[in-house]
């Protein structure tokens, strides 16, 4: 067995489009009801560079190439030969509007007008190379779209870019966008809850089940070499299968080993961890798994670690674990904590993590 | 640090139009028989006669899968031919706890989801229940859930590019130790969507595709699924596996110039190429093959080959399209193109472009249009996708010894 390279790299900005804002009212898809969710306002665009590729983007484009422009911008040096400038990206479902749109015109009007603009945003790498095309990055360009650990993976390739020395930085994205086919689906599963309550984690006695949809973009530039003014890098990922999926059945105390281990393995002492950011989402059955793995990392530290969850501020959505991380990043980076983890159960399928120190 | 230039490939499956298995998609090569035809899979006004790459026989007899869609069941497919012929289903000493899964894929279960709309839109009828396999995810979990592999799950989408993609991630994951054993490729299934995309973009040749032709009018779309296993040579050396050959190296670029269309100058398909070569430790004059995008599109077939012409200047190796004989099977094409540049370096024969009648005098070479027996050591393929986003893929036969 081949032992694990440990890898990591400076964060030099990140940026989060979230919605920010309580629950509000969404439309179904045509016959089905309505639902609440997290919905963004999408910003105005200050850059020109993006104004002729965004007159014929989908959403998640959109709020792709708003975060990514800014998190460009925010970094405000040089990125040297562009060739050296890997793009990487997660979606869980990408530009899911722009697909329906195609279909639906492809079924209804029996395959007479199809429209080209809309399959050529259906791409799922449509995002991805948006951001490439208008910020004229030549590198590596991938895109993941393994559900609700495709911004992990998305991490995880922009690291192996940048330790196998094919980019000196990398732009590692997550987005996922509001469907009125996400609120029907959701609701026909029962994933939702019926009322647009907030997803900050109530008394355990006040807990409901279902969680409530979202949407938003994150982007995340990362370098090779430190910079002035990098103050966090993250310093590992992981986002394995668990060997026995289904959230009843996922062991809080092995989960909670896993994650300090994870950290040893990236040499960060498990006393720096300052604060765990969970993926918790507002679901009665998900919300009590996290208590159960906070009181076995705590047992584990033997000392109290401060759990919190960022759900409330973007609802659930496949990329959402994007929104941790670059909040980790930001309470590393302004000096409030020396490490954050931001974990997650994704479908109570993975265990995902992201670990980010000074 | 320091990565390990080649990695060894030991297991290999394919589906796809032209053959059920990679022995039989060479024989076809090497018969000179194209995979392509009448679409039957399902009704499309807008496909009309133009021939496609369809697999004509049921893909869910040979997968074993209880349900999915059908790419799944083209993946699994795929799949357990090149666990089998890996000799991965009876190996000691392997922790399946360290072998991931990385497919590529477009559209994953896209069939079922049209079906889902279709009957939301004409019968008022929201059965989720058609949505159980569309996630384009659903493949390589099927694959990781059939073999009971449980390292990484990885799907990559960079379009017509994912295949040779989730085989440059697989190397990735080995290079950083967080495999011993990769199962990587691509899959991808017919759908309307893709039908009926492409051929609103004018990118598809009613009459089957000509791939460096002067006068090629498109693509032919097809469908299918490449798989090979892959590890660390020494890995496979302390198992006992069979190496049928070796990825060298991988390269991945994006044009940033349009969103469908390539840079006429082929300079992202260039870059692709050169990484690739630099990856494997080897220069432009080591490789004996390339195995063309060649999708057949008037754009893509002259920016590539402005590519080829500039990097191997003065020697241009052999250079082909098989989609041809497979059409373009999307997701597929880079994993199965791969298998092929394998079978090439081992049968010692450089494939022939189907379709080529009439060699466009502006590529600047001139592609092989009939098989030719050669002997190859190095060969390169290359998927370029939407977006312009180019990947390489270097493999060398399991004897080579190094470059000259």
């Amino acid at each position: 067995m081949t032992a694990r390279a440990a890898y990591g790299a400076f964060v030099l900005s990140a940026v989060a489009i979230v919605p920010d804002r309580p629950p509000v009212s969404l439309p179904g898809a045509d016959h089905t009801g309505a639902g609440y969710g997290y919905l963004c306002d999408i910003p105005p665009i200050d850059d020109v560079r993006l104004t002729a590729i965004l007159r014929r983007a989908g959403r998640s484009q959109v709020l792709a190439l708003t975060a990514a422009s800014r998190a460009l911008n925010m970094y405000d040096r040089p990125l040297g030969d562009p060739s050296r400038v890997a793009v990487t990206f997660g979606t869980g479902l990408g530009s899911i509007g722009e697909t329906v749109d195609f279909l639906e015109n492809m079924i209804r009007l029996d395959e007479q007008q199809p429209r080209p603009a809309r399959f050529v945003n259906s791409v799922h790498n449509s995002a991805a190379a948006s951001v490439a095309l208008a910020c004229g990055l030549t590198g590596e360009n991938r895109t993941f779209i393994h559900e609700s650990i495709s911004f992990e993976l998305a991490l995880k390739q922009a690291l192996y870019a940048l330790n196998h020395n094919r980019a000196d930085f990398a732009l590692a994205c997550g987005v996922d966008e509001m469907s009125p086919y996400l609120v029907s689906v959701g609701a026909a599963r029962r994933w939702w809850k019926e009322s647009p309550e907030p997803l900050s984690p109530p008394a355990c006695d006040k807990r409901t089940p279902g969680t409530l949809p979202g949407e938003g973009a994150v982007a995340i530039l990362l370098g090779r070499n430190a910079a002035p003014g990098s103050a966090s890098r993250v310093a590992a990922v992981c986002a394995e299968p668990l060997a026995s999926p289904g959230i009843r059945r996922i062991d809080a105390a092995a989960e909670a080993r896993a994650f300090i281990e994870l950290a040893a393995s990236s040499g960060v002492a498990a006393a720096d961890i300052d604060l765990v950011l969970a993926g918790a989402n507002g679901d009665a059955v998900v919300d009590a798994l996290y208590d159960r793995v906070h009181v076995e990392v705590e047992s584990i530290l033997g000392r109290s670690v401060p759990f919190a969850a960022y759900k409330d501020r973007c609802g659930e959505f496949c990329t959402a674990a994007a929104v941790g991380a670059a909040m980790a990043m930001e309470h590393v980076a302004s000096g409030r904590c020396r490490a954050v983890m931001s974990i997650g159960f994704p479908q109570a399928r993975y265990r995902s993590a992201v670990l980010v120190t000074t | 640090m320091t990565l390990p230039r080649k990695i060894a490939v030991t297991g290999m499956g394919a589906i796809c139009a032209a053959g059920a298995s990679p022995e039989r998609l060479w024989d076809s090569i090497e018969g000179g028989v194209s995979g392509l035809g009448a679409l039957t899979l399902f009704e499309s006004p807008r496909c009309g006669g133009a021939p496609v790459g369809e697999v004509r026989l049921d893909p869910s007899s040979g997968s074993g899968l209880p349900g999915g869609s059908r790419t799944d069941h083209l993946a699994v497919w795929a799949a357990r031919q090149a666990v089998e012929s890996s000799g991965l289903l009876c190996a000691k000493d392997v922790d399946a706890a360290r072998i991931a899964v990385v497919l590529g894929t477009t559209t994953g279960g896209m069939i079922d989801a049209e079906e889902f709309l279709s009957e939301l839109i004409k019968r008022h009828r929201l059965d989720v229940s058609l949505l159980q396999y569309h996630l384009c995810s659903t493949s390589c979990n099927a694959i990781s859930d059939t073999f009971g592999f449980g390292g990484l799950r990885v799907t990559v989408s960079d379009a017509c590019a994912s295949g040779a993609s989730a085989i440059a991630t697989a190397c990735d994951i080995l290079a950083a130790g967080d495999a011993d054993i990769v199962v990587a490729g691509g899959a991808d299934s017919l759908t309307r969507l893709t039908i009926n995309g492409f051929s609103s973009l004018l990118n598809v040749d009613p009459g089957g595709c000509r791939p460096f032709d002067a006068n090629r009018k498109g693509m032919s779309l097809g469908e299918g699924a490449g798989v090979i296993v892959l590890e660390r040579p020494e890995h496979a050396v302390s198992r006992g596996a069979a190496v049928r050959g070796f990825v060298a190296g991988c390269g991945s670029s994006c044009d940033a110039y349009h969103a469908t269309r390539p840079a006429p100058d082929g300079r992202g398909a260039y870059r692709a190429m050169a990484a690739a070569l630099n990856a494997a430790g080897l220069r432009p004059c080591d490789v004996d093959y390339i195995n063309a995008h060649g999708t057949g599109t008037v754009e893509n077939d002259a920016a590539e080959a402005a590519a080829i012409a500039e990097l191997f200047a003065g020697r241009i190796p052999y250079v082909s399209s098989t989609k041809g004989y497979t059409g373009h099977t999307l997701a597929a094409a880079g994993a199965i193109e791969t298998i092929i540049c394998l079978e090439a370096v081992a049968h010692a024969k450089a494939p022939g472009t189907l379709g080529l009648e009439t060699p466009d005098p502006r590529l600047g070479f001139t592609p092989v249009s009939a098989n030719i027996d050669a002997s190859l050591a190095v060969a390169l393929t290359n998927s370029l996708g939407f977006g312009g986003t180019n990947t390489s893929v270097v493999v060398t036969s399991a004897s080579w010894g190094g470059a000259s």
